[in-house]
């Protein structure tokens, strides 16, 4: 009993787990070029409207017909990435272009965010929506019972997802000409001017791709978890905040991100499984917070040069200034 | 051939003129030297030919073909290559993956193309060799010939694209050509500055450039670390580069160029051939009137000890020794000057004793010279008094100092007693544990000109008058601020200075690096400090100011104010001090009397005790 009471549990934690990979792998790359977006919970927000707003237009325009596995899962990414890379843009615009603060930018975002999509999100109707979220999960047709294929083949394609673009961002940021250039541009943006990169592009970029993947995540909450029965109290931005702490919290590096992912899932599920109050709870919901802080604290106390911020960090570069 | 030729240049940010109508040419295969004044536009000019800026007016040519360049990648394509003063370098990268930097697809295949041949000429060796073993059924040669040619694909692999061991040995090549040592998987914040230094060098190589700009390379570099970059730049001449160096120090411009290019207030002078001028001639030109360049040094006879460190010790954040149990004594009427390699404890010296820094060990005994507060005599034994007659602690009424040596105890109480002499004795204060603030109202100045000239001493951001209130936003008449006082002084140091600004309203970071310093410095001085620190102070500024500089040092000394002098110029240190203190590591290395010592002598101090 308890065993399978554990299974879920675990089944569970990975399905949030992907929420926060998504979310915190997209503000890593964006992070690493020296972004520091704090947009991602608005951006989050954004992904979620888009993907529900994708599957509606899908699912209206079969006319009650039968559903296509493929288009059940590729128009909410589809309008996802869409939607969310505008928030992104929206930052770069204000960062790079007028030279905004990355602070005031960023927080503008998520009020703009939020505000916006949970407007919409409530104007949208969400009949056969749980119909086309049961088949977003059913990846293998045939599986059986036992504990592993409850854990790892019942999740939906977008976890798959997750951890191979939070892999393949691993391989690519540390591995790579183009993500060596990036990570210049995150650490010193006047270095890697002088070595000839252009850092607007790739702050542009990386900030566009990053608000993509973010996105992504809050489709995954809204589409996979929630199964499609959205309403405005959803509160996406939650996860949002958290992803930006995970980011943190795996010390900007998106191969620690997919286990810190998990064990941000876990806690965030935990509550569910044991018998507590509402009060108790809560305080399981600070429980993310508190590590992200000791992270911080561990970080800063024993002042590893691998385990900090890229240097440029939220910080706007002009060639001719002093 | 000239390798660069400027024509027409005109180049203006906002009001300000940095080069108007600049032409001149520079011929390929020799040292240049650009001198100037601050704001004479040299820094501005060899940006533009770097890509940093872009000339508003006029045109580039390279060698002699027009030139459009916009960005430094544009710089690198006519094979141009800048070496900042400030390092363009990130810190968490490998001296290889700093090397790398920028590079796309056609640099690889560019730079890698010798190293793609030759694997394939050798793999094509092998594959004979291979065959001829083949037919003579020689088992060990075919062996040899197939690990050979194994060895010389990986070669050929790695001359395609990203790649970091491909890399490293070029860059070790690249080592080995001029003669310097780089190694490859060095984290570059682990490097010394001359390390850091040598990999912008390599990595200006390695994209192949053949003019090489160095800006202020030598402000520092220890003496030795000067002479193996100038044979690394003589090295380079041979190979048939242009180097242009842009410098202040005249004593190296006559050292290491064949000409120098003379610019003044935006505008070409002229160039001279460097062997057929002197310094003189050269600091004239560059001034455009007769400059005397001497520093005097004037020997106080009364010195005495204003402030004891004993024994201090100071921890970084993780623990090492920023500070090792240093101990001298700051003496009034005298320059002291700090030598040392930058970063060997100067900075926390500094901040040790303006109280900005906690230390582990050690004290810091302040005498402070109270002239307000006659002590009477019958606190004191006879033996003290007998001693304090002799090291003038009494004064008549006028103030001025009485030598009552030679007479006899009761003689002083007499006079005391009638008010004929009057008592002063110093104030003896523990610096311990005192805040910065502390250590101003208990009337102990410690004036404090600090590295880093904007981040620490003066907010960019505010103006003139309001970078003055920093130091006397707490008078005032209740919770407003007095504006007057602070306007009044940013004038009298505009005018006394000589600072170049459109007004006392203007943000203090739109000023040049010079200006800046003046500001700073002339604001430290004018609370009549007693105690002087100043770091760096001629960081940045040309000659004129340098001197100018220099004067007010001279100026408080001789004023009785204990001056701390953190140099770079070893020959200025030692124009200009009464002694020097030469730190290495943190530890002491000596207090030297630089009438005596040899510039190398110091040198070798600066580096005692460090790992070679």
């Amino acid at each position: 009993m308890t065993a399978t009471i554990f299974v879920g549990f675990l089944a569970k934690a990975i399905k949030f787990a992907t929420v926060f990979i998504f979310g915190s792998t997209g503000e890593t790359i964006t992070e690493k070029s020296g972004h520091l977006n704090m947009g991602i919970p608005g951006i989050m927000y954004l992904g979620a409207l888009g993907g529900i707003l994708g599957q509606r237009i899908y699912v209206d325009s079969t006319n009650g017909g039968p559903l296509n596995g493929f288009m059940v899962l590729f128009m909410p990414m589809l309008f996802a990435m869409l939607f969310a890379a505008i928030g992104g843009l929206l930052f770069s615009f204000f960062t790079v272009a007028l030279k905004c603060n990355h602070n005031v930018t960023g927080l503008t975002i998520t009020t703009f965010g939020v505000g916006i999509s949970c407007y919409f999100i409530g104007l949208i109707p969400s009949d056969r929506m749980s119909e086309a979220g049961l088949m977003v999960q059913s990846l293998f047709p045939v599986v059986s019972d036992d504990w592993f294929s409850t854990i790892f083949l019942q999740q939906s394609l977008f976890t798959y997802l997750a951890i191979i673009i939070a892999i393949v961002s691993a391989v690519f940021i540390s591995r790579t000409r183009i993500g060596l250039n990036l990570r210049a541009c995150g650490e010193n943006p006047a270095a890697a001017d002088a070595a000839g990169i252009n850092v607007d592009k790739y702050r542009y970029v990386a900030t566009l791709i990053g608000a993509a993947i973010a996105g992504l995540g809050g489709m995954a909450l809204e589409i996979d978890l929630f199964k499609g029965m959205f309403n405005a109290k959803d509160a996406v931005d939650s996860f949002g905040w958290l992803a930006l702490s995970l980011v943190i919290f795996s010390m900007w590096k998106p191969s620690v991100c997919i286990f810190a992912s998990l064990l941000f899932g876990a806690l965030q599920v935990l509550p569910n499984f044991l018998n507590i109050g509402s009060v108790e709870k809560q305080v399981f919901a600070m429980i993310p917070y508190i590590a992200t802080i000791l992270i911080l604290i561990l970080t800063s106390v024993f002042n590893k040069k691998n385990a900090q911020p890229p240097a440029g960090l939220g910080i706007t570069y002009f060639r001719e200034d002093r | 051939m000239n390798a660069i030729r400027f024509e027409n240049i005109t180049k203006t940010f906002g009001k300000v003129v940095a080069n108007h109508n600049v032409s001149f040419a520079l011929e390929e295969g020799k040292i240049y030297s650009i001198l100037g004044e601050n704001g004479s536009g040299k820094t501005t000019l060899m940006n533009m030919i770097s890509g940093i800026y872009k000339q508003d007016e006029g045109k580039l040519y390279i060698n002699e073909e027009e030139a459009d360049i916009n960005s430094p990648r544009d710089a690198y394509k006519y094979r141009i290559g800048m070496i900042h003063q400030h390092f363009k370098l990130v810190d968490v990268f490998t001296a290889t993956e700093n090397v790398l930097l920028g590079l796309t697809k056609e640099d690889y295949k560019l730079f890698n193309k010798d190293q793609k041949e030759k694997g394939l000429e050798r793999i094509a060796k092998y594959q004979a060799k291979y065959q001829e073993a083949k037919e003579k059924g020689d088992i060990e040669g075919m062996a040899n010939a197939q690990a050979n040619i194994k060895r010389y694909k990986r070669y050929v692999r790695r001359s395609r694209g990203y790649n970091i061991p491909g890399a490293a040995e070029r860059i070790e090549n690249i080592c080995t050509k001029y003669g310097f040592k780089v190694d490859p998987y060095q984290k570059v914040y682990n490097m010394s500055v001359s390390e850091k230094q040598t990999l912008e060098i390599v990595k200006a190589l390695y994209r192949g450039i053949d003019i090489l700009i160095l800006d202020e390379p030598t402000a520092v570099l220890t003496p030795q670390e000067i002479r193996g970059l100038f044979d690394v730049l003589r090295n380079m001449r041979e190979a048939g580069k242009t180097i242009i160096i842009i410098t202040h120090k005249l004593n190296e411009v006559m050292e290491i160029s064949d000409q120098v290019v003379v610019l003044r207030k935006g505008e070409y002078i002229g160039t001279v051939n460097t062997s057929e001028t002197n310094e003189k001639e050269l600091t004239d030109m560059m001034v455009g009137r007769k400059v005397d360049l001497k520093i005097t040094r004037n020997t106080l006879k009364e010195t005495p000890n204003r402030l004891y460190i004993n024994n201090l010790t100071v921890e970084n954040a993780d623990h090492t020794l920023a500070l090792d149990d240093i101990s001298f004594v700051l003496k009034s009427g005298q320059i002291l000057g700090v030598a040392g390699i930058s970063g060997s404890g100067q900075k926390e010296l500094l901040d040790a004793i303006a109280g900005l820094r906690k230390y582990k060990t050690g004290e810091m005994i302040f005498h402070n010279p109270k002239k307000e507060k006659p002590v009477t005599l019958f606190h004191h034994t006879p033996k003290q008094i007998r001693e304090m007659s002799t090291q003038g602690y009494f004064h008549d009424k006028a103030g001025n100092k009485l030598d009552l040596s030679n007479k006899k105890l009761k003689e002083i109480e007499q006079m005391v007693n009638n008010e004929e002499v009057i008592f002063y004795e110093d104030e003896v204060i523990d610096l311990k544990d005192k805040t910065p603030l502390e250590i101003r109202d208990l009337g102990i100045k410690l004036s404090f000109v600090p590295e880093d000239r904007l981040g620490m001493g003066l907010v960019g951001s505010m103006d003139l008058t309001d970078n003055m209130m920093l130091r006397s936003f707490r008078k005032g008449p209740g919770i407003f601020l007095n504006r007057k006082k602070p306007e009044e002084l940013a004038n009298t140091i505009i005018k006394d200075l000589e600072v170049v600004t459109p007004g006392v309203h203007t943000q203090v970071r739109k000023l040049s690096g010079g200006n800046i310093q003046k500001v700073l410095v002339g604001r430290e001085i004018s609370s009549s400090p007693k105690v002087f620190m100043a770091a760096y102070p001629v960081r940045g500024l040309d000659i004129n100011s340098s001197y100018l500089i220099y004067d007010l040092l001279n100026q408080q000394k001789e004023k009785g104010v204990a001056v701390l002098f953190v140099g770079e110029d070893l020959d200025v240190l030692m124009a200009l001090c009464d002694r020097i203190m030469v730190l290495s590591g943190g530890k002491l290395a000596g207090i030297v009397d630089p009438k005596v010592v040899t510039k190398d002598q110091i040198g070798l101090l600066m580096t005692k005790g460090r790992a070679e």
